[in-house]
């Protein structure tokens, strides 16, 4: 059963300690493929969104280690794990609002999703803002979502705008007046290459 | 096309900086790494340490396949052995896939300035004396590791972006992994698309065999334009504007297939979900064979426009607007059919529909409830 978790990142990048979720190590037989939500690959810390092949006893175990949050995709009621096209208005409405804060304490919008959203738009929501990271490294901004493009100093903004724009991202409609929480909306939402994710 | 490709075929104790190999095979030591490999029976041999050996052969774009066979000497000891992608050629950054020892499992994984981070794994234990043919996919969009034509692990981190170069890596003494049949080689024809895929414009126009998901693919602007065996999900499919525009095989999710605009538009046998379906305008317009649910399916608008075996919920079937236009056997229900002036045979569940559907109130329902 594949489920997904948000790791801490655990090891110190060495290649006897690699940086890795700390899903490897809890469930350490099970297959996984994970997308790093790190700016700086070379600094440890941080979290991944990890997708994990998981039987009961290892899900359990991942469960009740708190270095681990799981993704609780489940249908209200019956424990279903849901499917990539399942709406997200199937799991129960408090886990779904628990599910957004762990999004948003992780600079992740959500404020769009409603009852049309499905898991799968979820889902790359969390690898397309953690690929983000990745591309803009350093110059990724991490303030308050709803702080405004013409929060960001004007150097950055420059750098960034410079950076997305050579990746063949299109930053029509983004003004100073964005929200960053929209912009980063705006973003994720373009199907650039190197906006794939494993759900793409 | 393959850019690098080395058999390992040379007599023993050379060292690899020494070999050269068929194709853009002449190796270097990479200046991060001390660790260092030679022939050994006509394969690739670690000798000690961790070590980069990086191909001469360069890359077309970012986007390649690099392929080994891993051949397990002994495992016993810790080992592992496997190859690296977009490596720089001076600082310590690269993706690489290998074999692990300890632990047996597969991994692909991240160097960027000199630290790793692990990306997936898949636990297989392998014998000695044993072989596996794996295979690392760079792409974009994703970063694979094939073992015997099977994925096991993929990840979408896209970190290192430049092609850079590709090459042997191991972390590993001697005698416990081999590699032998070392390739790299840009994406087999129809195996590249990535955002978009065109045929072009023209007469005959076509897009074969496409294999992996884009967001596009249109077989151009022609007579004849043709996108046969599309296999993997797209977002847009267009066979095109000309005569005879069509759509073949379609096999995994889209949000929208369109044989185009012209006499003989086509879409058949589109096997897996689909938001939309439509098979154009023209004369002889067809949607055939959908397996599986879409949200709209539309033959289209001209003479002869034709839905046929439709097998799964839609909440739309449309068999265009024309003389002639009709929809065969649908086997699931729908929200409603509209086939203004058409033809409507075989479609035993949507009576009630049609009864309470003032849109249709025009259609010509003939043969109730035998197949076409």
């Amino acid at each position: 059963m594949k489920r997904w978790y948000l790791c801490e990142i655990i090891g110190d990048g060495s290649d006897e300690d690699s940086f890795r979720p700390a899903s490897a190590d809890v469930a350490p037989g099970a297959n996984w493929g994970a997308v790093d939500g790190r700016a700086d690959a070379t600094i440890g810390g941080g979290w991944m969104v990890v997708r994990v092949d998981v039987d009961a006893a290892q899900h359990a175990a991942l469960g009740a280690d708190a270095r681990i949050q799981y993704i609780p995709l489940e249908e209200n009621g019956t424990g279903r794990v849901l499917d990539l096209d399942d709406r997200i208005t199937l799991i129960r409405g408090s886990v779904r609002s628990q599910i957004a804060a762990e999004l948003e304490a992780r600079h992740i919008p959500t404020d769009d999703f409603d009852a049309t959203t499905t898991v799968r738009q979820l889902l790359r929501r969390v690898m397309r803002r953690a690929l983000l990271r990745q591309l803009l490294g350093g110059d990724d901004y991490i303030g308050l979502l709803d702080s405004t493009v013409g929060d960001i100093a004007a150097a950055k903004r420059q750098r960034v705008a410079t950076r997305l724009e050579s990746l063949g991202y299109d930053l029509t409609g983004i003004t100073l007046a964005t929200t960053v929480r929209a912009a980063l909306r705006m973003l994720a939402a373009q199907g650039v290459a190197l906006n794939r994710t494993m759900v793409d | 096309m393959a850019f690098v490709n080395d058999s390992f075929t040379d007599t023993d104790g050379v060292l690899l900086e020494n070999h050269t190999g068929e194709t853009g095979a002449t190796w270097t030591k990479h200046p991060g790494h001390s660790g260092s490999a030679e022939i050994d029976t006509n394969r690739w041999g670690a000798t000690s340490g961790n070590g980069v050996y990086l191909a001469s052969g360069v890359p077309a774009s970012a986007e390649y396949d690099v392929t080994a066979v891993l051949f397990t000497v002994d495992v016993g000891p810790n080992g592992n052995v496997g190859v690296a992608g977009r490596s720089d050629t001076l600082a310590n950054t690269y993706y690489r896939a290998y074999y692990n020892t300890n632990g047996d499992k597969w991994a692909v994984d991240k160097r960027v300035a000199g630290a790793s981070t692990v990306l997936g794994e898949s636990g297989e234990a392998i014998g000695n004396g044993e072989s596996r043919t794996f295979r690392l996919e760079l792409r974009n969009g994703a970063k694979k590791l094939f073992v015997e034509d099977i994925e096991i692990i993929s990840t979408a981190d896209n970190v290192i972006t430049d092609a850079g170069r590709v090459g042997t890596w191991q972390n590993s003494g001697a005698d416990i992994l081999h590699l032998d049949n070392f390739t790299a080689s840009d994406p087999a024809a129809g195996f590249d698309a990535e955002t978009d895929v065109s045929a072009g414009v023209g007469i005959g126009a076509t897009v074969a065999t496409t294999k992996i998901a884009t967001t596009s693919i249109f077989a151009g602007i022609g007579i004849g334009a043709v996108t046969p065996a599309t296999k993997i999900a797209v977002a847009n499919v267009s066979a095109g504007l000309g005569t005879l525009a069509s759509i073949a095989t379609l096999r995994i999710s889209l949000t929208d297939v369109h044989a185009g605009i012209g006499l003989g538009a086509t879409v058949s046998v589109d096997d897996t979900p689909s938001a939309s379906v439509t098979a154009g305008f023209g004369i002889g317009a067809t949607v055939s064979t959908l397996a599986i649910r879409s949200t709209a399916v539309f033959a289209g608008v001209g003479i002869g426009a034709e839905t046929r075996t439709a097998k799964h919920a839609t909440t739309v079937v449309h068999a265009g607007i024309g003389i002639g236009a009709s929809v065969w056997t649908v086997a699931s229900p729908v929200d409603y059919v509209l086939p203004f002036s058409a033809v409507l045979s075989s479609y035993p569940q949507v009576e009630g529909v049609l009864s309470s559907h003032a849109e249709v109130a025009d259609a010509v329902l003939v043969s109730l409830p035998e197949d076409p």
